[in-house]
């Protein structure tokens, strides 16, 4: 219909309004910048708004109803196969690799000059080449020199689209040749609207909204993601127990231990992140913050195990759970951090 | 009439016969598979990049197959009763028809369930499919949109004689490409890796656009001489209206590339003008000596020295040592007959370059042209003013 529409785009992404704006308004004027940086926490939505820019950019449809999301193009975007839009991250570099044992953990200078030599061969469908570099924060040292080459002079028809963690952290080359899209957690309102919106109960949506704080991304995964959510459920439950009973505590961090021992590292330090979260929800909870807590569906059994928690006494527990964190990173024995840690929480028992 | 809904909505033609039935000859679509495979990405994360897209019309069976920088299609003849398509793994497919016997092919095109049957004497095979949907669309030479015509044999020559030259790493995407120049109904080829460049110019047998110079990636080029190989038919080149990629057409064969961006240096002046020494050489002994001295070179950075020396009289022409030397290894020297115009002179290239030049040029005699040891060398066929090769010399000691 030929009157104006009063919103301004119609790209599908939740929040984020002022950064889709921009980039809405870039595609239909067609001043379109050659390096765009989307920073933001993982799971906030970065990679989905670079890839609805992407779409922009090279959908069929008139330039006031792009993305269209339903046209060739803006489906093959979505999965992946369109010859104009090309991703690179860590896992394309694995995929793309032949040599699938080995350490995956930058992004090489050679992953980066492909790349290049990529964006130097003309558009095929569209009049666009865009490159979405995923994982900018760990790009090798000298893939940067060869990434800045890129930036530097990029053929008229590219436009890159890097997406990092930290703004702060990357070069300052970088930093100035792109026009920067910080991407900020959204309120706990709109993520959980937003699930229920999806079909999530309320309370289940309200849980999801306050564990994933903000990033919309990871929430809608989690969502559908039981296992994660299971095993999550199991784990707080465990937490709740350690700190109600010390006696569990030094069991469970027995079992820890030697889980430790066997390389499983990473697990080992999430159930003490999760013992973390436990305590600030405590912490906050016996601070009359109550709206803040995270792990909402077990504040009650948490408040119950003692009758009066001191806030001195959970602020020392909080720092021997930190404490634990560090002497493992420097080979501290892992029974002897472990066991340090429980001992210095306050008994439910004994408080006061 | 009576009107059939549509039994399945993934059933675009013939309601009510969704089976999609074509028969063709082994031998065609092997031959069509081998061709079209080339285009087929190995690396890439996309499945439908590895399969080979099939699509039947009136009375022909098209296959093609693209890695996203370069698009190979292959049409044989076929009889079938409908239009469908698919694609299925290529690998698979290719290995498969190869392995059958030279008789009918029968292929049944399950267009719902994306499966597709195929029988050939006693063999039959079901392979699972992938929709078409995310098969990239490919652009195709239509009539009246050919930029220049060339002989398929001269084409051919043209790519083996310069393609090699350009550079293999990525750090100048431009000079991993080959420059086309389309001038006046002239085609010149030029490719430069920053140590050497080769030049060839032909006689297009038409030109109808304007013209131009693109860069092709000189991977794809390659690709498309190895192609069109068998071919008799003239090859057709168009260049699409915004120069983002050269199509050609030989044949039943049709064949894509994506063009590189960016500025081609400009060759001609690299050419060096004028010569101090001037050295004709047969061009099979030359290569033999190379060939011998770049044993020995490998150990010393692939250094071979050429040494020409003018005769006294017209009897005696004069002669070019080419030899190499490593300390550890040894060295060698072979003294070949050359006609010298000039002083006494030498030169040292890397032998791998020197082998590479030789090894492509058709006429019997090659002439070296000199300025000092430190300027560029030029390497042209005698008789032929087509080509010309320079490469850039190795600083060797004074002795």
């Amino acid at each position: 219909m030929g009157t104006s529409t009063t919103q301004v785009h119609n790209w599908p992404i939740i929040g984020h309004e002022s950064a889709v704006d921009q980039l809405a308004r870039a595609v239909q004027s067609g001043r379109i910048n050659h390096a765009y940086l989307f920073t933001g926490p993982d799971g906030v939505g970065r990679r989905t708004i670079a890839r609805t820019f992407a779409r922009a950019l090279v959908c069929d449809a008139e330039l006031e109803s792009r993305p269209c999301g339903t046209c060739s193009a803006c489906r093959r975007v979505g999965e992946g196969s369109y010859p104009d839009v090309t991703t690179v991250s860590l896992e394309s570099q694995l995929a793309s690799s032949e040599r699938k044992d080995s350490r995956n953990t930058v992004i090489s200078i050679e992953t980066i000059r492909e790349l290049r030599s990529s964006v130097s061969l003309r558009p095929m469908e569209s009049d666009w080449r865009v490159a979405i570099i995923e994982d900018v924060d760990r790009v090798s040292r000298d893939a940067y020199d060869a990434l800045l080459k890129t930036l530097e002079e990029p053929p008229s028809y590219v436009v890159l689209l890097l997406i990092a963690t930290e703004f702060a952290a990357l070069p300052e080359t970088i930093r100035s040749r792109c026009r920067h899209i910080s991407l900020e957690p959204l309120s706990r309102p709109v993520v959980a609207e937003e699930l229920r919106k999806r079909g999530v109960a309320d309370e289940q949506a309200d849980l999801i909204a306050r564990l994933t704080r903000g990033r919309i991304a990871r929430a809608i995964e989690l969502m559908a993601d039981e296992e994660t959510l299971e095993q999550r459920n199991e784990s707080v439950k465990r937490g709740v127990e350690m700190i109600g009973d010390p006696l569990v505590a030094l069991a469970e961090v027995r079992r820890l231990a030697d889980v430790y021992r066997r390389g499983q590292r990473d697990h080992v330090q999430q159930e003490i992140d999760l013992l973390i979260g436990l305590w600030r929800d405590l912490l906050l909870h016996v601070a009359g913050r109550p709206d803040d807590v995270t792990n909402i569906d077990v504040i009650g059994e948490l408040t119950s195990a003692g009758p009066d928690w001191r806030l001195a006494d959970i602020q020392r527990a909080l720092e021997a759970c930190y404490q634990a964190l560090h002497d493992l990173s420097v080979n501290v024995q892992p029974r002897l951090a472990l066991n340090t840690m429980v001992i210095q929480w306050p008994e439910p028992g004994n408080r006061g | 009439m009576c009107y059939n809904p549509p039994s399945s909505k993934y059933v675009r033609t013939n309601e009510g016969n969704p089976a999609v039935k074509l028969s063709c000859k082994q031998e065609e679509l092997q031959r069509a598979l081998s061709h079209v495979s080339r285009a087929v990405s190995r690396k890439s994360t996309l499945p439908v990049l590895a399969n080979v897209l099939l699509k039947t019309d009136d009375s022909s069976l098209k296959l093609a197959a693209t890695n996203l920088e370069i698009a190979i299609s292959a049409t044989i003849p076929a009889e079938t009763d409908q239009p469908g398509e698919t694609t299925v793994r290529a690998d698979l497919l290719t290995e498969f028809v190869a392995s059958l016997p030279n008789d009918s092919v029968k292929f049944e095109l399950d267009t719902a369930g994306q499966s597709l049957a195929l029988e050939c004497a006693r063999s039959k095979a079901h392979i699972k499919g992938l929709n078409t949907d995310d098969f990239p669309e490919l652009p195709a030479i239509e009539d009246g949109q050919v930029t220049a015509t060339i002989d398929p044999r001269v084409l051919r020559e043209m790519v083996g004689q310069v393609a090699f030259a350009a550079a293999t790493d990525d750090s100048r995407p431009v000079l991993a490409g080959v420059l086309c120049e389309f001038q006046g109904g002239k085609l010149t080829l030029a490719a430069a890796d920053g140590f050497r460049l080769s030049v060839r110019s032909a006689d297009l047998t038409e030109q109808t656009g304007e013209d131009m110079s693109i860069v092709v990636p000189a991977r794809s080029l390659q690709e498309l001489a190895r192609i069109i190989a068998d071919q008799e038919e003239a090859v057709q080149l168009w260049v699409t209206p915004n120069q983002s990629q050269l199509l050609a057409r030989s044949g039943s064969i049709e064949f894509l590339t994506r063009l590189i961006d960016g500025h081609f240096p400009d060759f001609r002046q690299i050419i060096p003008q004028e010569w101090e020494t001037r050295a004709v050489i047969g061009r099979e002994d030359f290569l033999a000596a190379a060939r011998r001295a770049k044993l020995f070179a490998q150990s010393n950075n692939d250094i071979v020295k050429i040494q020409v020396q003018p005769g006294e009289d017209e009897l005696d022409p004069g002669i070019a040592r080419v030899s190499a030397q490593a300390a550890e290894t040894g060295d060698n020297e072979d003294a070949v007959e050359a006609s010298i115009e000039g002083n006494e002179s030498q030169i040292a290239f890397n032998g791998r370059y020197l082998t590479d030049i030789l090894g492509v040029i058709r006429t019997g005699d090659v002439a070296l042209e000199m300025t000092s040891a430190n300027a560029a060398g030029v390497i042209r066929p005698v008789g032929d003013t087509e080509f010309t090769h320079v490469i850039m010399p190795m600083v060797i000691g004074s002795s």
